[in-house]
């Protein structure tokens, strides 16, 4: 597997995925394939949050992010007679998600409707925080909605291929090799894709980083 | 004091402030709201039935899809190049019809005659033609070729009496036989 660089933790670690994860998924999708309709809202009730949060990035608009959420779970669904088991569920249902997102977004074109989620409260006493405000001198409440708005206002500056690939790694915690079988290229092209990235996010954001 | 200044005195990287984007979640009721709207569009799905052409089409993968709506495409511009000239060729043939039709109309009158009244027909009649037979003399016993033609005819005539016989005679004025 791929080194995941500065992520810390992998939402689904490399191992436990590729062993119990992925048999656990395969085995509940050949319930339903089999006519278990039931079966298939476990598999809702594991993924609505990821897939929610890189589209809800890839959009930056909340109720944009529900209903291409709920879009993304129909169309696996209605597929899911034809899901072979070849690849992992997990990485068949994020490449659904992608692929809609990004052709909604070749649609919507300009016209972009912000809303944003309500942050966390807990992160506004994390370390990092407590570091912004200090560095910046700034109320940590007024500070919390502006850094908010700025990520926000920075990510919808890449391309949305620049961007699946950076909330994939960075937000998601997907490795390299996972995020090219999602978007069907290579670890190079998905580092590449990276590094170019992060370097467009540092210029947008560099009242922020030390 | 000295590690809380030195936790400020730490760099701020690009990947710390992505991570903050994970705390960006809804709240437990967005997901009440999210599972019961999302379980009537998929009992909608369950209920509403693609129409066949619809059902056919999942059947076929999407290249296959594609090949035929090229070959489709390609049928439609062959039949849309191909009509015209159909339709030219039958305009030259009705008026080929139409040219036949007036000749016809233009012939003489056909009477009907009894066969006693043709009897003496040769001592009546005129020919309006004259036949000049031409004998090939073979003195050559080497020529002396089973299929060489012993004589051949050539009858001349006014082409414009048999203008209406046959095109063909009608141009040339002329007809040539030749007797084995």
């Amino acid at each position: 597997m791929a080194n995941s660089g500065s992520v810390t933790k992998s939402i689904f670690p490399a191992q436990e995925k590729t062993l119990t994860e992925r048999d656990f998924d395969w085995a509940v999708v050949q319930k339903v394939q089999a006519g278990n309709v039931g079966a298939f809202d476990r598999l809702v009730q594991k993924y609505r949050e990821h897939i929610f949060s890189v589209i809800y990035n890839m959009t930056s608009n909340r109720e944009d992010a529900s209903d291409l959420t709920q879009e993304t779970f129909i169309k696996a669904f209605q597929a899911i007679a034809r899901f072979k088991g070849k690849s992992s569920f997990f990485t068949w249902i994020y490449r659904i998600a992608i692929n809609h997102t990004m052709t909604f977004l070749k649609k919507r074109n300009r016209r972009r409707f912000i809303s944003y989620e309500k942050i966390d409260e807990e992160v506004s006493n994390s370390e990092i925080f407590e570091r912004l405000t200090a560095k910046n001198r700034s109320e940590k409440g007024a500070l919390v909605s502006e850094l908010q708005e700025k990520l926000n206002d920075a990510l919808q500056k890449l391309s949305p291929r620049h961007r699946s690939v950076v909330i994939l790694h960075e937000i998601e915690g997907l490795e390299h090799a996972e995020i090219a079988e999602i978007t069907k290229t290579s670890t190079g092209t998905v580092r590449s894709r990276l590094h170019y990235a992060k370097q467009q996010l540092q210029s947008y954001l560099q009242d922020y980083i030390a | 004091m000295a590690d809380t200044n030195n936790a400020h005195e730490k760099e701020v990287k690009i990947e710390d402030l992505l991570r903050l984007k994970r705390a960006e979640r809804p709240s437990e009721a967005f997901w009440n709201t999210f599972d019961r709207e999302l379980h009537q569009r998929m009992l909608q799905t369950l209920v509403k039935k693609d129409p066949w052409y619809v059902q056919v089409l999942h059947g076929i993968s999407g290249r296959i899809a594609q090949t035929a709506a090229v070959g489709a495409a390609a049928a439609f511009l062959a039949i849309m190049v191909v009509r015209p000239a159909f339709v030219n060729a039958t305009a030259t043939s009705n008026k080929g019809a139409q040219f036949t039709q007036e000749a016809v109309a233009s012939a003489p009158q056909v009477v009907e005659v009894a066969m006693s009244d043709l009897e003496d027909l040769d001592s009546i009649l005129t020919p309006d033609y004259q036949i000049e037979v031409i004998s090939s003399s073979i003195t050559d016993p080497g020529y002396a070729n089973e299929y060489a033609p012993d004589s051949f005819e050539v009858a001349s005539y006014d082409s414009e009496v048999y203008v209406m016989d046959a095109a063909a005679f009608a141009g040339t004025g002329l007809a040539v036989t030749f007797v084995y």
